[in-house]
C-alpha cells in the first residue's frame, strides 16, 4: 500500500486481544497516550485456576466493539483522523489473537489506512518508551507469563539469553497454583510473600553455564512441588502461614536468579540502564533487589508504571510507531501467529 | 440498495453481494486454507472487479451460526469492525438456514456441518419453512430420524465431507446431495435472506452481535457437570 504521511500528529489506534486483556488505545506519534482501555477477563478465568482459550476468545469478540469505542472517545479522535491500525498478531492464544486481527484488518480495510503487525513482546519492551528516557543503548530484561529473556536494546538489538523452560510468570503461575492461591499466580506469590520469611527454606537457583544469560525455571517449579508433596505425605500440610513463607521463599529464588543475570550481563557490556519490561515488571520484589544490587554499580534500573506493565495496547501503539517511521506494513492476508519469536 | 454478505462459518469462505433482488457479485474458496488468511484479499478481489467500497453498502449481513467457533468469531469480528465504521445496519443471519436456502430445493432439506467432537450441527427445513431447531447431534442417530420422515432428503454442508457415507448407508435411494455448486457455498443465499431481513427491518445491534455457538466451551461444560453431579450426589 502506497501511504502519504502529512501529518506530523501521526495518531495510531491500537488494539491488543493476545491473552486474557481486550485492549485499545490511541497513541500520537509513538509516545503520547491518548487513551489506554482495557478490558479484564481475570475474573472470568480465577474460577478455572487459569485462562480458558475458548472462554478468552468468546469474550475478546464481546468486548472489542465497547472497548474500541471508548478509547476514540477518550482520545476525542474519529476514525478519519487516525493514521494507522496497528494489532498484536502473536504470540498468544490463535483464537484470542484473531478476534484483534479480524477487527483491526476489517477497519484498515475499510478506512483503507496502513495496517501494522505487532509482536507483542516488542509491545511490552517498548512500553518503558512511555515515561522513560532511554540511553542509546540499555538492557532489557523482558519478564512475563511466557517468555524471560535479556537483550540489549536501543539503537540496534542483540540478544544475550532466554528462557529455556518454563518462563518466569509460567513459574509464579504454576507455584501459586500448588500453594493453593488463585490465578493470576504473580500477584497473589507477591502478596502472600510480603506477609511470609524469604529464607524460611532455600529452594534452588538455577544458574546454568558460567557466562549464560538464559534462564531454567521448571527446577525450581519441581523442587517447591516435590517439597510441598514430601510434606503432605507426611500428614503436615502447611499451614496459611506456612503458605505465606513458602510463597516468599520461591519468589526469591526467581528473582534472585533474574536479578544476579540481569546485573552480570549490564556490568559485561558496560550498559548503565536496565529497563525491567512486562507482566512480572509489576513485581515490586523483583524491582527492589535489583536496584539495591545495581545501585552499588551506579546502574539505573526503570520499569512501566503498573497499567503498562501487564498486558496493553497502548505498548502496541508505541511499538506500531517505529514499523510506521520504518513504512512496515501489513497486507490483508495478516494471520494470527501463536508462537511468533522475540526476534527483531 | 446494496447488501454485502460474508460467510466463514464452515469449510469454505464467501462473499457476495446483493443489489436489488439480485446477486451482483460473489466470490467463493473451498481449498481448506486458513479463512484469516484468505478472506479480505478475497473480498478486496470481488469489490475492485465490481467497483465497490465497502462504504458503498447499505447494510452488511453475516453468518453467526452454527459453525466452526473460530471461523464465526473472523466473519462476526470483520462484520462488527464495519458496522462500527460506517454505522450501517447488521443483519445476522443463520448459518444453516442459509445453507437450506442456497439448495434452492422445495422440498426436505437437511444441511449438516462439521461441529467437531464425531457430531454435525444440524436443522430441518420443509418447503422453506423450518422443522426442526439448530442444535448439534452424531450424525448416525441424524441419519436413522431422517429415515423415518420417509422421503427424500437433499443434504447440503462440510458435514458431508466428513460423514457422507453415514447418510449414504442409512437413507440409501432417498439421500439427495446438493449440486455441487451449492453444496458448501452460502454467501448469495445469505444475501437474499439479508435482503429479506432489511426490508422487515431485522437489524442486530453491534453489542448483540454475536456467534451463535450452540455450545459452551469445554471447561464450561465439565464444570457444569460436576457441578449437576454434585446436585445429583446430594439427593
Ligand atoms: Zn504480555
Amino acid at each position: 500500500m502506497r501511504v502519504i504521511k502529512m501529518s506530523n500528529k501521526v495518531k495510531i489506534l491500537a488494539i491488543e486481544s493476545s491473552c486474557d486483556e481486550t485492549a485499545a488505545a490511541v497513541i500520537e506519534n509513538g509516545r503520547k497516550v491518548l487513551s489506554n482501555i482495557i478490558a479484564s477477563q481475570i475474573p472470568v478465568h480465577r474460577e478455572y485456576g487459569g485462562v480458558v482459550p475458548e472462554i478468552a476468545s468468546r469474550r475478546h469478540l464481546e468486548a472489542i466493539y465497547p472497548v474500541v469505542e471508548q478509547a476514540l472517545e477518550d482520545a476525542d479522535v474519529g476514525f478519519a483522523e487516525l493514521d494507522a491500525i496497528a494489532v498484536t498478531h502473536g504470540p498468544g492464544l490463535v483464537g484470542a489473537l484473531l478476534v484483534g486481527v479480524s477487527y483491526a484488518k476489517a477497519l484498515a480495510f475499510a478506512l483503507n489506512k496502513p495496517l501494522i503487525a505487532v509482536n507483542h513482546w516488542h509491545g511490552h519492551i517498548a512500553a518503558i518508551r512511555l515515561e522513560h528516557q532511554l540511553p542509546s543503548r540499555y538492557l532489557a530484561l523482558v519478564v512475563s507469563g511466557s517468555h524471560s529473556g535479556l537483550m540489549i536494546d536501543g539503537a540496534s538489538q542483540q540478544f544475550l539469553g532466554a528462557s529455556r523452560d518454563d518462563a518466569a510468570g509460567e513459574a509464579f503461575d504454576k507455584i501459586a497454583r500448588a500453594l493453593g492461591l488463585p490465578y493470576p499466580g504473580g500477584p497473589e506469590i507477591e502478596k502472600a510473600a510480603a506477609r511470609g520469611n524469604r529464607d524460611y527454606y532455600h529452594f534452588p537457583r538455577a544458574f546454568l553455564e558460567e557466562n549464560s544469560y538464559d534462564f531454567s525455571f521448571s527446577g525450581l517449579k519441581s523442587a517447591v512441588l516435590n517439597y510441598l508433596n514430601r510434606r503432605r505425605m507426611q500428614g503436615d500440610d502447611p499451614c496459611t502461614d506456612e503458605i505465606d513463607h513458602i510463597a516468599a521463599a520461591a519468589q526469591e529464588a526467581i528473582i534472585d536468579v533474574l536479578a544476579a543475570k540481569a546485573l552480570a550481563a549490564a556490568q559485561q557490556y558496560q550498559l548503565d540502564t536496565i529497563a525491567i519490561v512486562g507482566g512480572v515488571a509489576a513485581n515490586n520484589r523483583l524491582f527492589q533487589l535489583l536496584s539495591e544490587r545495581a545501585s552499588v554499580h551506579n546502574i539505573n534500573v526503570i520499569r512501566p508504571s503498573l497499567i503498562y506493565c501487564t498486558d496493553n495496547a497502548a505498548m502496541i501503539g508505541t511499538a506500531a510507531y517505529d514499523k510506521w517511521l520504518n513504512n512496515d506494513f501489513a497486507d490483508f492476508s495478516l494471520n494470527a501467529t501463536p508462537r511468533l519469536p522475540l526476534v527483531y | 440498495m446494496k447488501i454485502l454478505a460474508i460467510d466463514t462459518a464452515t469449510s469454505s469462505l464467501s462473499a457476495a453481494i446483493a443489489d436489488r433482488q439480485q446477486i451482483v457479485a460473489q466470490f467463493a474458496l473451498d481449498l481448506g486454507k486458513t479463512h484469516s488468511t484468505c478472506f479480505l484479499p478475497m473480498l478486496d478481489s470481488m469489490l475492485s472487479y465490481s467497483g465497490l467500497k465497502i462504504s458503498d453498502m447499505d447494510a452488511i449481513a453475516v453468518t453467526v451460526g452454527p459453525g466452526s467457533f473460530t471461523g464465526l468469531r473472523i466473519g462476526v469480528a470483520t462484520a462488527k469492525a464495519w458496522g462500527q465504521l460506517l454505522g450501517i445496519p447488521m443483519i445476522a443471519v443463520n448459518s444453516l438456514e442459509a445453507m437450506a436456502e442456497a439448495t434452492g430445493s422445495d422440498g426436505l432439506v437437511c444441511p449438516i456441518f462439521d461441529a467437531r467432537r464425531d457430531e454435525v450441527y444440524t436443522a430441518l427445513f420443509d418447503c422453506h419453512q423450518r422443522l426442526l431447531p439448530d442444535r448439534a447431534v452424531a450424525p448416525q442417530q441424524l441419519a436413522e430420524e431422517l429415515v423415518t420422515y420417509n422421503k427424500p432428503v437433499l443434504m447440503a454442508g462440510d458435514g458431508l465431507k466428513s460423514y457422507q457415507q453415514i447418510f449414504t448407508d442409512v437413507l440409501d435411494d432417498k439421500l439427495q446431495l446438493a449440486a455441487a455448486p451449492v453444496r458448501y457455498v452460502m454467501a448469495a443465499a445469505a444475501a437474499i435472506i439479508g435482503q429479506e431481513k432489511y426490508a422487515r427491518g431485522e437489524f442486530t445491534s453491534l453489542p448483540l452481535l454475536q456467534p451463535v455457538y450452540l455450545r459452551l466451551s469445554e471447561a464450561e461444560e465439565r464444570k457444569l457437570a460436576l457441578m449437576q453431579k454434585a446436585v445429583a450426589d446430594d439427593e
